[in-house]
């Protein structure tokens, strides 16, 4: 074979050209030399420069979509980024939920300045305390007492002259005034006993009369004084609550005075330090209750009472700290926004402003909130109250019910707080684009896109860079140090990983994942540092931890249960070359493509299409090979062809137009009848011109065939034939390439239809000559001969079912 | 402290639905520094409002209204029930405060000489409110052969300003 592919002029890629080796590299850096602070993102300059952009955009809406794969060290850098404008930005206010007095159901938010908040908080605390103990105590002085008796002597002392008086009037008309249980009986008396009715029936019928005439205006006076009692007992209230005003007033003012002169700047503390002072006066009668429950759980603590007084720190900010920094990782509404708590007590659920709680948007307040836009997107309402926040520039605390109108009972309403803060939200490329198209608000709310690049160019300056990044990520990660072959290593693996010879992906998860893995093997065996023997296990053992279904398809080959032929020639079957991806892991596998030719209308069937097997990239590039037919072979004559490709075996979906370049040979081979080496394979699109483009998975496809020619048997015959633009992303593993170098195993590189062509009939294709005819004995002259005998066959068929249309 | 023999000190307290009880029972306490001594309390009941039920024009005017109802025989012997309970449960109440006990006796008032009953010696002593020095029966108590100390528990006012002012 290897001399048939030679006839064709068509020369294979040279060896040094399947693998880009990278030569050894030594960075040994000094133990006490710090890596450049952003080696660790190599080649993500444009990322860079738009968090930073991002980041120091003061005005609305300048919030930052990081978007890029996942493990490409998003978070990180984004951290990092943040870190010194946030050194510079410097602690934000502190903010604190208080007793709202006039309305206790809309807790008041208080600003304070940074380290302020605690100290708030503590102090209120104590004065708590202090008010605990000093209340009471004055309560309990001898002073109060004593004035506390004296307005109840004085009280008595009214009440008494309204008895005793009329007492006296009673007794001088000789009357005794009776009290009873719940009030008083007038009856006449002699020698200072009541007289019963006997004796009352012995009296003069006039001095009778008298009696009750004197009982009678003695009840109207008796209960007139009574009305007044009301009156005596409001009056006396009023002044024993003047005079418990008065000692909670200085019981407090005192305690107060030293806060508020701590507080002094403060104007908002101060004012509601007044407020705090009014409430206690006003309800110090409360804090010194001592009254016995009826039952013993409705203990009544009158202390609690002074619980409105605390003071709730929902943000707390060092003074000389920086801005905060947060990454919410589970970004859920609760956490997000922040929740208001309940307690269960006899059965009820209750809150107060002490159990509203902060989420990370008020925690990050003044600083940099990073979330995940995926985990925001897929959490109920996170999204839409995270767009609400970022527009009204505040947090509404409330509950998700709440905010649909949902909830039933009374609860909070916490007075918002003001947000300045700058969202970083990392997603993927997808996400991003998907955001843009069908949610309107968002080009407006996140105007700054860092887009990740996936790799960087293999320039001279940049291995020398990666070299130094996987010595830092391995200093970081405490992992045994990399010998130079090692890194060489490390760097040609993520050129393969790029898809590329001549660029380096920056994908640092699975960078890291290399380097933990190859440390692992290198410790495994005892060393004290990782050798291109351990990077090789590394990707060795990871690929057969993940290529079951390879195996199992080579074993189908192998087994010729999927029909794959690697010797003798076939007319209309090519090999064609296919990748499965299974995320993480992706293999390339030879697939047959067979064609057939007859005479009709000159379409092209694409059987995956049909059967709806074929996607969107697929149908176009089958439907380009009817193009490029009638152009190359029909220019004058109408093309009389009826042809149909297929993936034989195929019963999942097919994607992708690398298969194209092979299907249109399929069909030259069935038109002009001259039989393909089926020791080929063959992958890359083409054109309408004939042209041959490059496709993706270079390096799997090429690896694909050379796993069932190997367990075949190499014996030199078997190719690949690929585009030639696909060269430059050649990076094959090392068995490939020294199977190239043994002769038992070749790869060529392909231009055109014509070259292709060429190389798999091993006729050669032919140009037209001046006259502009394929020259005899060609493979285009034949196939152009076909189609001229398929377009007259398609006439006369045409004419005689005129003749029999005009006959009938 | 009562179970007394007959050397014990007897400490008679009489009472009634008008007196001061703390009054009374702080001198009482006072008087029984000896371990020997012996409490009886003594409940003199009031005659007076049978006595003025007993007259049919007699009312009772409300306390808290003002309002005015039939002062009636049944209502007279209603008061007279809560009184003496009334009275008991705050000498019961007294006494588990001092951690004392107490004999309780029920005297009407036409029998208020059967005190002389419970007088064994001269060293005994009889404590009373002054107000019933102003009663009928007090002439007969006078001629007890014990002492007899009268205490100011002022009466209808005095109670009064448990019942009118709430503090």
């Amino acid at each position: 074979m290897t001399g048939v592919v030679e006839q064709t002029r068509i020369q294979p890629v040279p060896v040094s050209e399947l693998r880009k080796v990278c030569p050894p590299l030594s960075i040994e850096p000094d133990p006490g030399e710090m890596a450049p602070p952003m080696s660790t993102y190599l080649g993500q300059e444009r990322a860079i420069n738009a968090i930073r952009f991002g980041i120091q955009m003061e005005h609305d809406g300048y919030n930052v979509f990081v978007l890029g794969p996942l493990g490409s060290a998003r978070h990180g850098l984004v951290e990092k980024l943040a870190k010194e404008p946030a050194r510079i930005k410097g602690a934000p206010d502190d903010w604190c939920y208080i007793n709202n007095f006039s309305d206790p159901e809309r807790p008041r938010a208080l600003r304070l300045p940074a380290g302020e908040g605690s100290r708030f908080r503590d102090n209120m605390q104590a004065l708590i305390e202090e008010i605990r103990i000093a209340i009471p105590a004055a309560f309990e002085s001898d002073d109060y007492g004593n004035q506390l008796k004296t307005l109840v002597a004085e009280t008595q002392k009214e009440l008494d002259g309204l008895w005793s008086s009329l007492q006296e009037q009673a007794a001088s008309e000789g009357i005794a005034l009776l009290q009873t249980p719940t009030g008083y009986v007038l009856a006449p008396v002699r020698d200072d006993e009541v007289i019963d009715d006997k004796e009352f029936e012995k009296l003069p019928e006039e001095k009778r009369k008298e009696i009750q005439d004197s009982i009678r205006r003695l009840s109207e006076e008796l209960k007139a004084r009574i009305e007044t009692i009301p009156k005596l007992h409001k009056n006396h209230h009023e002044r024993v609550r003047t005079l418990d005003r008065e000692v909670t007033a200085h019981a407090v003012s005192v305690l107060l005075e030293d806060l508020k002169q701590k507080c002094q700047g403060l104007t908002a503390v101060l004012d509601y330090l007044e407020e705090v002072e009014r409430d206690i006066i006003e309800n110090g009668q409360e804090f010194r209750r001592t009254e016995q429950p009826s039952l013993p759980f409705l203990s009544f603590d009158s202390t609690a009472l002074l619980t409105k007084y605390e003071v709730n720190l929902i943000v707390s900010n060092e003074s000389d700290a920086a801005a905060p920094i947060i990454y919410e990782p589970n970004p859920s509404y609760p956490n997000l926004i922040g929740k208001i708590e309940h307690r269960a007590e006899m059965g009820a659920l209750l809150t107060d402003f002490r159990m509203v709680r902060s989420g990370a948007l008020l925690q990050a307040n003044g600083g940099y909130l990073i979330l995940d836009a995926h985990r925001v997107l897929g959490r109920p309402f996170v999204w839409e109250a995270l767009k609400q926040a970022i527009l009204t520039k505040q947090v509404c605390i409330e509950s998700p019910a709440e905010t649909l109108g949902f909830a039933s009972t009374t609860t909070l309403k916490p007075e918002p707080i003001p947000l300045d803060l700058k969202i970083l939200l990392i997603g993927e490329r997808w996400l991003y684009y998907l955001l843009c198209v069908y949610e309107k608000e968002f080009n407006s709310l996140f105007k700054v896109a860092a887009d990740f690049d996936d790799d960087v160019e293999r320039s001279t300056d940049n291995v020398e860079a990666y070299a130094r990044l996987i010595a830092e990520r391995v200093r970081e990660s405490k992992l045994l140090p990399l010998g130079a072959a090692a890194i060489a290593r490390v760097i040609e693996q993520r050129a393969r990983h790029a898809d590329d010879s001549e660029r380096l992906s920056v994908h640092m998860r699975s960078l890291d994942d290399l380097l933990e893995q190859a440390d692992y093997w290198a410790r495994s065996r005892g060393a004290d540092q990782v050798a291109i023997e351990d990077i090789t296990e590394a990707i060795q053992q990871r690929d057969n931890r993940q290529d079951r279904i390879q195996k199992k398809v080579v074993d189908a080959i192998k087994r010729e249960t999927l029909l794959i032929d690697t010797t003798g020639e076939c007319v209309g079957q090519v090999n064609g070359l296919s990748v499965t991806d299974l995320g993480e892991y992706r293999f390339g596998h030879p697939v047959r493509i067979t064609a057939t030719t007859r005479v009709g209308k000159g379409d092209v069937v694409d059987i995956e299409r049909e059967v709806k097997l074929g996607g969107a990239i697929h149908s176009k590039g089958v439907m380009i090979l009817s193009a490029a037919l009638a152009a190359r072979y029909a220019p004058d004559v109408p093309l009389s062809l009826h042809g149909t490709v297929v993936f034989e075996q195929s019963y999942g979906g097919v994607e992708g137009d690398s298969a194209s370049v092979g299907e249109l040979c399929a069909l030259l081979s069935s038109i002009s009848g001259v039989p393909i080496r089926q020791n080929l394979a063959i992958t890359g699109s083409v054109n309408q011109l004939g042209r041959v483009q490059a496709v993706g998975g270079i390096n799997e496809k090429i690896e694909g065939f050379f796993a069932v020619c190997k367990v075949r048997g190499l014996d030199g015959s078997h190719a690949v034939i690929i585009p030639r633009d696909n060269v430059k992303h050649l990076m094959l593993k090392e068995a490939v390439v020294e199977a190239v170098q043994n002769k038992m195993f070749n790869v060529y590189a392909v231009q055109t239809v014509d070259e292709a062509a060429t190389a798999l009939t091993g006729m050669t294709a032919g140009e037209r000559d001046k006259d502009g005819d394929f020259p005899a004995d060609t493979l285009n002259r034949l196939v152009e001969d076909k189609l001229i005998q398929f377009a007259c066959k398609r006439q006369s068929f045409s004419e005689g079912a005129s003749d029999d249309k005009g006959h009938k | 402290m009562t179970k007394g023999t007959n050397n014990t000190r007897r400490v008679m307290l009489a009472v009634t639905d008008a007196s001061s009880l703390q009054a009374l029972w702080r001198v009482a306490m006072e008087s029984l520094t000896s371990d020997r001594g012996e409490l009886i309390a003594v409940f003199v009941r009031d005659d007076r409002w049978r006595r003025a039920a007993s007259l049919s024009f007699t009312q009772e005017i409300s306390r808290a209204s003002g309002g005015s109802m039939k002062f009636t025989l049944r209502r007279a012997e209603e008061v007279d029930r809560d009184a003496l309970a009334h009275t008991q449960g705050r000498l019961q109440k007294l006494a588990a405060d001092s951690q004392i006990e107490f004999a309780f006796e029920i005297l009407a008032e036409n029998e208020a000489m059967r005190i002389h009953e419970f007088v064994r010696s001269e060293s005994d002593l009889l404590i009373a409110p002054s107000f019933f020095k102003r009663r009928p029966f007090y002439g007969e108590l006078a001629r007890l052969k014990c002492r007899i100390l009268l205490v100011d528990a002022s009466n209808v006012t005095t109670e009064s300003e448990d019942l009118w002012i709430k503090g």
